[in-house]
């Protein structure tokens, strides 16, 4: 297959590269090294995909239609894999507007792309934050989701809401993954697991909003990604066995799906903090702070469809997946340090 | 009370910020941009103002569809309520330009919901659309049964603008409304609409075409019925995720076409042509959920509407 992952550059996108290219794909990155946080973050990211030969890295925005547009008709990709995105629940809230460009108006940017040129087939990663806090949990993909928490959410959501229009309305083929709490290797300087790591190496206090009772489905990245290839791959096979000649005898798939790809196991803010401590043999000293607003209480998966549907099984328990995970941050951290001595 | 009705100058604007200003309300409208505005809205603003002075409640305008402005005016003179109509509504538009309807329905709302909530705007109501409903919504269609997506990007718009309006409620507490509005008829009804195309075409002799055996049913609800729901939305300190606003009586396209033609004192050529793939047959609400919460029941019998809108339409201010 041939694919563009937008957002490439990024801790998903990152990741979802290098396991489509080890798995024989060609891959397009179009990442815009936005400053969300460190470019050079993100150039250390790509370091392994760029030595592989079928592997193209494109500097620019999915949301600029005209270059969108000639890398649609350079390449003759099978599907796009949209995963970039405006993050982050908290800056949300006092920064809408930038949300709604980013994860709305550029997504239509991208879409009229591909109505225009092809292909009309796009996975593009969601949220679990568009179940809000009135979903019962198990969380299931066919829940209403009328009301979220934040902006960012209401973006994610209005974002789903457009695909599907497009899948209704313009013979696309579109699956929307709806991810839980990503972490591992690479993962965003702004997630708890970071800043705890960090600030306990360092020495210093760490914040901990509410009262530690706040639950998130964690799931490790590369569980994340192998749910993202799986879901790729069944959208190409499937939307081009709709062309061969007995395809009436098939039960019709499908144009838009929404797969959960979640953990099944909440684990409290608090245990999380513990496995950390434990992990780096230190206690950290907690300041609290009121739980913020735009937060859910908890999440949860229920991944019964992704697991019948694309053999989703996540491997990688919390307590291993940690391990990775804060051995990571210890190692940016050294890497910055250096960095700042040598200048 | 200050509020704040966008989209004051389009067909359900005018007719709201008329009886607003007339029950002796403050109200604050916006319009687009100048130079953005149609001829109709223009014709409508211009009434509007010479209300000014005569009605009891005063008006004062806003143009724009930006933040920075809207937040620099609602600072001035803070709306204590919101009644969100401004947007395009033309569905087959939609469905060609995608992208102008996401700017001027989604990116509009929230830009507009963001410069209320930092100006302490409490109460919100915004006006949704039957098109929220999918393909597949059981009929009579019930708020909380969407069915599949929107046909449309237009429903798209006003489903994720739904979205985006609870969320504010979530985070910021304010209090929200969302109504769907089923198809609106009355004086001065936009020129897209199908009672108006029907109307329009009596009107010059010319033959109106008909896509499908002409069985196909819409909800059609008088103006000043959606009025008093907006009315009521407006009093009441409850919020709900989406109330259906239609007369609660389905009408059949060749139903609709007898009433007009009576109405109007002559009758229409109807050329007719296979249905149009894709377009639904029957579009009709369970209201009783708006009539619950509401305290509100839509009033008036169709025929009379009709009667109304076609002496608007022969009537000197009706199109030429």
């Amino acid at each position: 297959m041939k694919l563009l992952v937008t957002g490439g550059a990024g801790f998903i996108g990152s990741h979802a590269c290098e396991l489509l290219l080890s798995q024989g794909h060609f891959v397009v990155a179009l990442d815009n090294f936005d400053g969300f946080y460190s470019k050079a973050r993100k150039r250390r990211n790509i370091e392994e995909a760029k030595k592989h030969e079928n592997y193209r890295l494109v500097e620019g925005d999915f949301g600029d239609r005209l270059e969108v547009s000639k890398l649609l008709q350079e390449h003759n990709f099978d599907a796009v894999m949209h995963l970039a995105a405006q993050t982050g629940v908290r800056p949300s809230i006092d920064d809408s507007l930038k949300y709604e460009r980013n994860n709305v108006r550029n997504l239509i940017a991208l879409l009229e792309a591909l109505r225009e040129h092809g292909p009309r087939k796009i996975l593009a990663a969601s949220s679990s934050s568009v179940y809000g806090n009135k979903t019962p949990s198990p969380f299931r993909e066919d829940a209403p989701c009328m009301a979220t928490c934040s902006p960012y959410a209401a973006s994610k959501r209005a974002a789903e809401i457009f695909l599907a229009t497009y899948a209704e309305l313009y013979e696309f083929k579109i699956t929307v993954v709806r991810p839980f709490t990503v972490y591992g290797p690479r993962q965003r300087p702004d997630m708890a697991i970071s800043t705890f790591t960090e600030r306990i190496y360092q020495n210093e206090p760490i914040t901990l909003f509410g009262d530690g009772t706040s639950s998130r489905d964690y799931t490790f990245v590369t569980d994340i990604v192998a749910g993202l290839s799986a879901a790729v791959q069944k959208l190409v096979v499937q939307a081009s066995s709709l062309q061969t000649p007995d395809a009436g005898k098939m039960p019709a798939p499908q144009s838009y799906t929404v797969y959960n790809l979640g953990n099944e196991t909440p684990v409290s803010l608090s245990e999380v903090l513990a496995k950390i401590e434990h992990i780096i043999g230190r206690k950290a000293e907690v300041q609290r702070m009121p739980m913020p607003r735009g937060d859910v209480d908890r999440t949860c998966a229920d991944i019964s469809k992704a697991r019948k549907e694309l053999g989703y099984a996540p491997q990688i328990k919390l307590d291993e997946g940690l391990e990775k995970a804060v051995t990571w941050v210890r190692r940016e951290l050294r890497h910055e340090t250096t960095i700042t001595t040598k200048r | 009370m200050n509020i704040l009705v966008t989209g004051c100058s389009g067909f359900l604007g005018y007719h709201l910020v008329s009886r607003l200003l007339s029950k002796g309300n403050d109200v604050t409208g916006t319009i687009r941009r100048a130079g953005m505005a149609s001829a109709d809205s223009r014709r409508r603003m211009k009434k509007l103002e010479s209300m000014n002075g005569a009605a009891k409640g005063r008006l004062q305008i806003a143009r724009s569809e930006e933040f920075e402005a809207l937040y620099n005016t609602f600072r001035r003179s803070p709306p204590d309520v919101c009644i969100h109509l401004a947007g395009k509504s033309w569905v087959r538009e939609s469905i060609g330009y995608p992208e102008l309807y996401e700017e001027a329905n989604y990116r509009f709302t929230a830009a507009l919901l963001e410069a209320l909530r930092q100006t302490g705007c409490k109460r919100i109501v915004f006006a949704s659309s039957v098109m929220v409903y999918g393909r597949n919504a059981p009929l009579p269609y019930s708020e909380s049964q969407l069915g599949s997506a929107p046909s449309s990007p237009y429903g798209a718009s006003k489903l994720a603008c739904e979205v985006l309006v609870n969320t504010y409620r979530e985070l910021h507490k304010m209090q929200t409304v969302n109504l769907r509005l089923f198809s609106v008829y009355g004086p001065d009804l936009r020129p897209d609409t199908v009672p108006h195309l029907i109307a329009s075409a009596i009107q010059k002799g010319q033959p109106f075409t008909i896509f499908g055996d002409g069985t196909a049913m819409r909800d059609y609800i008088e103006v000043d019925d959606v009025l008093s729901a907006f009315e009521a939305a407006v009093a009441g300190t409850e919020s709900y995720d989406a109330l259906n606003i239609g007369s609660g009586f389905g009408t059949q396209l060749s139903d609709l076409i007898c009433m007009i033609e009576k109405a109007m004192g002559r009758r229409v050529e109807v050329v007719n042509k296979p249905a149009i793939a894709g377009e639904l047959h029957t579009a009709v609400p369970d209201i009783s959920l708006a009539m619950n919460t509401l305290n509100w029941e839509p009033k008036v019998d169709i025929e009379q509407g009709i009667v109304r809108m076609a002496a608007w339409f022969k009537g000197p201010e009706g199109p030429k």
